[in-house]
Order: C-alpha cells, then sequence, then structure tokens
C-alpha cells in the first residue's frame, strides 16, 4: 500500500516534471549536440517581444482598474444595503463560465461593429477581459467584503460622524487590501495569457506573440514557454502568499 | 433632496455592473441567439440550427475530448489529493502552490511545451527514436484527441486538486475509525461511507472538469492549427472567414455551446444542493 | 472476576513516553471511568483497547484469550468518539444499521434490532433523520445505539460528552449509565472531567504521565487519594507547609493540629497537609478551646444549600471552607473566626508526593 503510494505520486510528478524539463532543455538545443543560449539571445533581440510583453501588461493592468472600479462599488452596496441581490450576483458572476471566450468574442463581434475609435485599438480587449475575469474578482471580493461586515463597520464609522468618502477610503478601502490585492495578481495572470479574444480579433498581445513565434522558431517558443510558466508561477505566488486560501481557476485553456 | 438621493445612489453604486453586464455579457449572447434564428433578410429560420447535425463531429469530439479529460482529470486528481492530504505539511503547501501555477498554466504556452517534449520533434519523441522507439510510427500523435487529452491532463489533474482537497479533508478521521471499529474493512469502508460522502463533490468537479475542457480553445487551436474539428475551433473559424459559413451558422454553434456549458452549470448546482443536504451547511 | 485485563502496556512516539507499563483489569459489566488531565495518555489507553493503535510491548486479554495482535475490525468493540462520527450520507436509522449490514445479518433482523437500539436511546421518532438535521445530544444518542447494537464486547466512550452544552451533558451522563446497566456491557469511559467520573462509574482510575496513580471506588478515590496528583487533581482542597511534631500532630505556621495520619512518620518530617472545605469547622475567634488556625473571612461565594468562605489566616496564606448555608450565615465577612478539623481529616503527603501513611 505504502509502496503504491509512492509508485503513483511518483509517476504523477513525473508527467508534471518531464515537459518542463524536456522544455528546458529544448530552449537550449541548437541543432544536432550543440546546446546553448542562442534561442534566448535571440528572442530578446526581437522588438515584438517586448512590445507585446508590454501591451499585455498594459490590458492586464487596465483590466485590474476596470473590474474594481464597476465591481467594487456594487458589492460594497450589496453588502452594506440589498443583501438580497446576492442571488442576483452569483448568477450574473457565473455567466461567463456559461458563455466561454470563443462564444463571447462571435456575439461581441456581431454585435459591435464600432466605433472605430474603439474596436481598432486593443484596449477594446479591456471589455471582454473583465467579462472573463469577473468570477474570480467578483468572488475575492465578496469574500472579502463579507468577512469585513460591513454594516457594523459602516455603522461604527457613521456613529463617529465619519461622512461616506471617509468611510469608504478610511475604512473599507484600507481593510480591503489582501482581497484587492490577490484579485488583483489573479487578473494580470488571466489577462498576461489571454489568447481567444486578442487572435481573433487580431491584436497582437503576448500570447499571441508566442502562437506567432511557435509556428516558425521553436526553439525561441520553447524559451518564452518557460518565460511564461515563470509569469505564472510569480502572479501565483502572490496570490497564495497573499493569505488567499486557494488560487482560483482562470487562465485561457 | 433626500428621496433623490435614495434613488441615485443604487443606481450609481450598481449601475455600472448591470450596465457592463447587460451590453457585454447578455445581449452579445442575445444577439446570436436572435441571429442563429434568421437568415439573410430577417426572417425566422431553423436553417442554421438544423445545420448544426452537419456540424456534429465537432461536438462528438469536444464531448469525447472534454470527457475523457475530465474523467481523466478526476480520477488522478482525486487520488493525489487522497494520497497527498495526509502528508506532511511542506509537501502539502507544494502540490498546493504547483497546482495553482498549473491549472493556470495554460494554453498557447502548455501547447508548446509538449510540442517541445512528445512533439514529432519533440526532445522524447526524439530520445526514443535513438533508443529505436518511433512513438509516432507506433501510432501516437499528439495533435489528435489522444495528445490533447495527454496536454489537457496538466491543466485538468491540478483543477480537480484544488476543486476537490477541501472535500477530502472533510473525511473525518472518526468516520473511518467508527466504520472499522464495526467491524467493515477498508473496501467497505470506501464503498458505504468515504465515497457516497465524496460522490456529489466528485460529480460537480467532473462537470466542472468537462467545461473547462469543452471551452478550451488557445490550447488545441496551438497544437493542432485549427485542423482538428472541435465547437470552438469551428466557431473561430467561421469568424476568421476560414470556412465558407455564413456567420449564422457560427452563431447556432456558439448557441449549441451555451446550452452544453448551461447543462454543465446545471449538473454543477444540483450537485452541491445534495451536499448542502448532508453538511446543513 | 477479569473480564479484560491489561498487561505492561506502554507506548511512545518518538521519544515522548505516552503510556508506561499500565495494569489494569475491568469486570463484567464494570463501568470503568479513565480520569485525567489531557496528555496523560488515556485516550491512547482506550484507542489502543479498541485496537486504533497498537503498543510497544504488553499485552490485552479479553476473556483469558489474548486480542493484542486483533485488528480493530475483528474486536468487535463499540465506540463512541467525541462528536461528528455518524456517516453524514446515512439516516440515523442507517447509522444503527451500518454494523449490523457488515455482519451480514438478515435485513429484518437488521431493521428491528436497529428499532429497538434508537428506541432504547429515546430516538424512536428521528430514525429517519440525517446527522445534520440532528442536535448534538441526540448525535451522540445515535452513536451510542450504534456502538450497542453490534453487542460489542466493550463498550468505549472517548469523552463523548464533551462537545455539549452543560444541562444536556448531565442528563446524557446519567441517561448512558442507565442504559449501560441494561445492556449489562462492560465500559470504559474516558473524561477529564472528575464531576463525571466519579458520578456515574464503578471504579475510577486516575491517570498522570502515562500511569495509572490509582485507581478505585470513587469514594476511595476522593476520600484517600494515594499521592499528591490524585489529591490535587479530584476535588479542591487548602495545601499547607507542615512539620511532623509528635506521633499525631503536625505543626503548621505557629500551631500544632491534629494529624491521624502523622502516626509513624519521624519527628521533624517536612510533609505537605491537604484539607478538604467541608472538612474545616468554624468557631467565633475565641469561643472554641484548644488549638486552632486563627483568621477572619474575606469573602464568601453562595452555591445554594451549600457556602464557600475563603479565610485570610492570620500567620498568612488562606483557607478555603465549605459550610451549610444555614451554617455560613453566623460568618458574614471580616468576622474573626478560629478553624479547626478532625485528627483524620487532613492528608498528608511525603516531599516526594507519596501518602504519608504508605511509607511505613
Amino acid at each position: 500500500m505504502k509502496f503504491g503510494r509512492k509508485i503513483f505520486l511518483g509517476l504523477v510528478g513525473l508527467y508534471f516534471a518531464i515537459p518542463l524539463v524536456a522544455t528546458g532543455v529544448f530552449s537550449l538545443w541548437q541543432g544536432s549536440n550543440r546546446y546553448g543560449f542562442d534561442g534566448y539571445t535571440a528572442l530578446f533581440n526581437q522588438d515584438e517581444l517586448w512590445t507585446s510583453l508590454a501591451l499585455s501588461f498594459e490590458l492586464a493592468v487596465e483590466t485590474v482598474l476596470a473590474s474594481l472600479v464597476i465591481l467594487v462599488p456594487a458589492i460594497f452596496w450589496m453588502h452594506l444595503r440589498l443583501p438580497r441581490l446576492k442571488a442576483v450576483f452569483d448568477v450574473i458572476s457565473a455567466l461567463p463560465f456559461v458563455i466561454p471566450p470563443i462564444v463571447l468574442v462571435a456575439g461581441m463581434s456581431a454585435l459591435y461593429t464600432g466605433p472605430e475609435w474603439l474596436v481598432s485599438t486593443p484596449h477594446y480587449l479591456v471589455i471582454p477581459y473583465v467579462v472573463m475575469t469577473l468570477p474570480y474578482t467578483y468572488r475575492t471580493l465578496d469574500v472579502g467584503l463579507g468577512a469585513l461586515d460591513i454594516r457594523t463597520l459602516s455603522e461604527a464609522a457613521q456613529s463617529l460622524g465619519a461622512g461616506w468618502g471617509t468611510l469608504v477610503f478610511r475604512v473599507v478601502l484600507p481593510n480591503l487590501t489582501t482581497a484587492l490585492v490577490g484579485a488583483a495578481l489573479l487578473t494580470v495572470a488571466i489577462a498576461m495569457g489571454e489568447f481567444t479574444f486578442a487572435n481573433i480579433l487580431l491584436f497582437k498581445t503576448f500570447a499571441v506573440f508566442i502562437a506567432f513565434i511557435g509556428q516558425s522558431y521553436p526553439t525561441e517558443a520553447a524559451a518564452l514557454t518557460l518565460l511564461s510558466f515563470l509569469i505564472t508561477w510569480a502572479a501565483m505566488m502572490g496570490v497564495l502568499l497573499g493569505g488567499r486560501e486557494r488560487a482560483e481557476i482562470g487562465g485561457t485553456r | 433632496m433626500r428621496r433623490w438621493r435614495r434613488r441615485a445612489l443604487p443606481v450609481i453604486f450598481i449601475g455600472p455592473l448591470i450596465l457592463f453586464v447587460l451590453s457585454f455579457l447578455i445581449l452579445p449572447a442575445g444577439q446570436l441567439l436572435l441571429s442563429a434564428f434568421r437568415d439573410e433578410s430577417g426572417n425566422f429560420t431553423l436553417t442554421y440550427l438544423e445545420g448544426l447535425a452537419d456540424s456534429s463531429a465537432a461536438f462528438e469530439n469536444s464531448i469525447l475530448l472534454s470527457g475523457a479529460s475530465a474523467l481523466l482529470g478526476t480520477v488522478v486528481g482525486g487520488i493525489t489529493a487522497y494520497l497527498v492530504c495526509g502528508r506532511e505539511n511542506s509537501a502539502r503547501s507544494f502540490v498546493r502552490a504547483f497546482s495553482a501555477v498549473a491549472a493556470n498554466f495554460a494554453g498557447v504556452p502548455l501547447a508548446f511545451a509538449f510540442v517541445a517534449t512528445v512533439g514529432s520533434l519533440g526532445m522524447i519523441t526524439l530520445w526514443f527514436k535513438q533508443a529505436g522507439l518511433d512513438i509516432y510510427r507506433l501510432g501516437f500523435s499528439l495533435y489528435g484527441l489522444p495528445g490533447l487529452v495527454l496536454v489537457y491532463a496538466y491543466f485538468q489533474i491540478p483543477l480537480m486538486l484544488i476543486v476537490i482537497t477541501p472535500a477530502v479533508e472533510g473525511l473525518r478521521k472518526e468516520w473511518r475509525e467508527a466504520a472499522e471499529g464495526l467491524g467493515a474493512t477498508p473496501l467497505q469502508y470506501w464503498r458505504m461511507v468515504g465515497l457516497p460522502i465524496l460522490m456529489p463533490s466528485l460529480a460537480s468537479a467532473f462537470v466542472l472538469l468537462f467545461g473547462n475542457a469543452f471551452s478550451a480553445y488557445a490550447t488545441p487551436y496551438a497544437l493542432t492549427s485549427g485542423a482538428l474539428s472541435l465547437v470552438p475551433i469551428e466557431i473561430s473559424n467561421v469568424l476568421s472567414g476560414n470556412v465558407m459559413l455564413a456567420p449564422q451558422a457560427g452563431a447556432a454553434l456558439a448557441l449549441g455551446m451555451i446550452v452544453v456549458m448551461g447543462l454543465v452549470m446545471l449538473f454543477h448546482q444540483l450537485a452541491s444542493r445534495r451536499l448542502k443536504r448532508w453538511t446543513g451547511r | 472476576m477479569s473480564y479484560l485485563a491489561i498487561e505492561g502496556l506502554s507506548k511512545h512516539y518518538g521519544n515522548r513516553n505516552i503510556l508506561s507499563n499500565v495494569s489494569l483489569s475491568i469486570g463484567h459489566g464494570e463501568f470503568l471511568s479513565l480520569l485525567g488531565p489531557s496528555g496523560c495518555g488515556k485516550t491512547t489507553l482506550l484507542r489502543i483497547i479498541a485496537g486504533f493503535e497498537s503498543p510497544d510491548t504488553g499485552r490485552l486479554l479479553l476473556d483469558g484469550r489474548e486480542i493484542t495482535p486483533v485488528s480493530a475490525a475483528q474486536r468487535g468493540m463499540g465506540m463512541v468518539f467525541q462528536a461528528y462520527s455518524l456517516f453524514p450520507n446515512m439516516t440515523a436509522l442507517d447509522n444503527v444499521r451500518f454494523g449490523l449490514r457488515i455482519r451480514k445479518l438478515a435485513a429484518k433482523e437488521q431493521l428491528s434490532r436497529a428499532r429497538d437500539m434508537l428506541a432504547l436511546v429515546g430516538l424512536a421518532d428521528h430514525m429517519q433523520k440525517y446527522p445534520s438535521q440532528l442536535s448534538g445530544g441526540q448525535q451522540q444518542r445515535v452513536a451510542l445505539a450504534r456502538a450497542l447494537a453490534i453487542r460489542p464486547a466493550l463498550l468505549l466512550l472517548d469523552e463523548p460528552l464533551s462537545a455539549l452544552d452543560a444541562k444536556v451533558r448531565v442528563q446524557l451522563r446519567d441517561e448512558i449509565r442507565n442504559i449501560q446497566r441494561e445492556a449489562g456491557v462492560a465500559t470504559i469511559f474516558v473524561t477529564h472531567d472528575q464531576e463525571e467520573a466519579l458520578s456515574i462509574s464503578d471504579r475510577v482510575a486516575v491517570m498522570h504521565d502515562g500511569s495509572v496513580a490509582q485507581i478505585g471506588s470513587p469514594a476511595e478515590i476522593y476520600g484517600t487519594p494515594r499521592d499528591i496528583f490524585v489529591a490535587r487533581f479530584i476535588g479542591i482542597s487548602t495545601e499547607f507547609d507542615g512539620v511532623v511534631t509528635e506521633s499525631n500532630t503536625v505543626r503548621v505556621g505557629g500551631v500544632t493540629l491534629p494529624a491521624s495520619q502523622a502516626d509513624g512518620l519521624p519527628k521533624g518530617a517536612g510533609v505537605r497537609v491537604l484539607i478538604r472545605p467541608e472538612n474545616v469547622h468554624l468557631n467565633h475567634a475565641g469561643s472554641g478551646s484548644g488549638p486552632a488556625l486563627a483568621g477572619h473571612v474575606i469573602s464568601e461565594t453562595f452555591f445554594g444549600a451549600t457556602t464557600q468562605i475563603r479565610i485570610e489566616l492570620a500567620e498568612g496564606g488562606s483557607l478555603i471552607a465549605t459550610l451549610p448555608t444555614i451554617e455560613a450565615a453566623k460568618f458574614p465577612p471580616a468576622t474573626p473566626i478560629c478553624a479547626i478539623w478532625a485528627p483524620e481529616a487532613p492528608h498528608l503527603f511525603l516531599k516526594d508526593g507519596r501518602q504519608a501513611t504508605s511509607v511505613t
């Protein structure tokens, strides 16, 4: 029994380790029996790597800000005044799961063909990204605000003569830091790797760049793959260290 | 003034979210629904929905792939969760951290990691070849359904671990000992107590994994460049004009996808309700 | 007479000794409590008897047959855990039936026996409920019925009342005793609550640091503690440092007081003197004759029939006395008093904790 457990866990471990190791070896391969960092130098000299990485990061940050602006007031109000609304919000937050990215992009491109200044810039992607990360952001903020007991906090603050602005900026937001950081990191991780929308709407984000590289430069693609694994790892460590019990599951499949 | 505030405040706080969800989630989905039932001149038609029959291969492949990878993920992830949960803390937090990363490490990079490993020129493939074993000649292909199942397992197993661990840790030592004290063998314990208690969690985890695989697009796209017929791939082919199909056909496919995912959510809800009755929460 | 015999049981985890050389026996139909503070090894001992853990050395004999190597599943002991041990996916009835299904009894027999058991614990109306629909006390009754349904060789109770409200705890405690008597099954009851142990047991084994400090009837344990640990752990008492003066007296502070246990101790030997509050007699200062501890009342705690009086002694330190409430009314706070006790009342212990008389 004990032996069987070790073998099983060992096999599972191998399954997860081998692709990473093989990718690492592959990224150093320079044909026949030569190995070196040529792939990495070639990769880092590509301007498009940096522009696409910068674009993805920019989009990720914008997504975080937009999500918070839209969600924090709504969830705050729900906890404060309209707990009945929770059922509705729960359903809303599950909708992006029922309407997957590929379906949403189909619907959005059928419905919105303009205005030109919006749909032709990559920043248009922020809208679907907010939708995609909605379940995770919503759940994090809901748990965070729920744990705060907004009602008591706001009554305490108001009994001390604090106004609305003071309440939100001096009481609620500081107490929400952990939840906000967790939600933000998760959003960044998802937005950085998002492929579906960007690929179909033809914007060159980081993930699209990886796909593009992969079609012609396998060594560089392997190097990029490792890089992207490290980015995911960093973001997830942030989420886990930020005190969240379990990291949620997002990402593009 | 007071009345104005009472009306305006909820709108200010909740309005943006409602408006956003309406414009960018409900309306696009509604648009698909409408266009799937309308022909070029705007008349009601069932042609496109009937046309889905031609895409039955895509649905079959998608369901087969999602089912197989979800089953693999449920079984391997479930057993791993059980084996790991009794271990020391450091092993558990490593597994927890790694599953969080691996569950999110998907899409294009994941596809390339597997191409570099067991693709036709992957490291493992080449090593095997040097050892005189050509796995591609033996019938393996990373670019077909079995290959995709192998790749999907990389995010399905960690996802299962994350989803099922609380339930597995919720199995009380007292239950096993009570069963043992009453004369049950380990097998009897699992058959009569352990598995029945886990069953709702396992079922809801399975459908979650199923939906997760069913809506996956980036991974199969990067692996097969759109050649393998899966529902998300077919939709994207219509959208990018790669195939000679009317946009309405894409809408019909998307509709079919919404129905499948809706069913998945429904099963998920039913399973959690069953669980609530036992836990009383 | 001994039904279960435990011989020389030892167990350690790492370099920590949990049990060292424990020997015990329990008779047919006897109710034995294992009482001790947390970490004294009582739960480990119970789990070894149940078969969930195995001892490093020593053996267990049930009715003369060695059961040390027998697995828990084969021992046929009925165990009731602290809490949450009911299978949440089964109704109360199915929980009670579980052991009978394992034993492959005929379905009819299973049902009728399970029903009888639930009726015995007073839950005839709750048979189809799931554990989550039952209160904590009801859940423990079901657990008791489940353990009894298999007609166990021994009933093992691991602090079954500790998770319950005070009121339910007392009620269920008495019921457990009645049901146990009715079923006539030998029972081992683990608890850290002395009141629980003393009130329902035939015998109590007080455990301390992995061994049995004393075993005896509740009255023996309370009335003649064998060492200072038992005396301190059971009930409350006031402690003094004393010196043996004559064959029947000890000097406490500046006063020489009667103590029959001083008999046989060398003159001048240092001892700890423990006196139970109900054995302290109070008189108004100056009214009594002979040697007594002088002091005055500082506070009173009302317990209904009795009242506890705290006294500050003239030579320092304090003394607790429990009097019937009517008596206590004569000594309001600040009253100067003198306290005495009967010669057989104080317990004397040597510096190493052993009881004074056991030396001789």
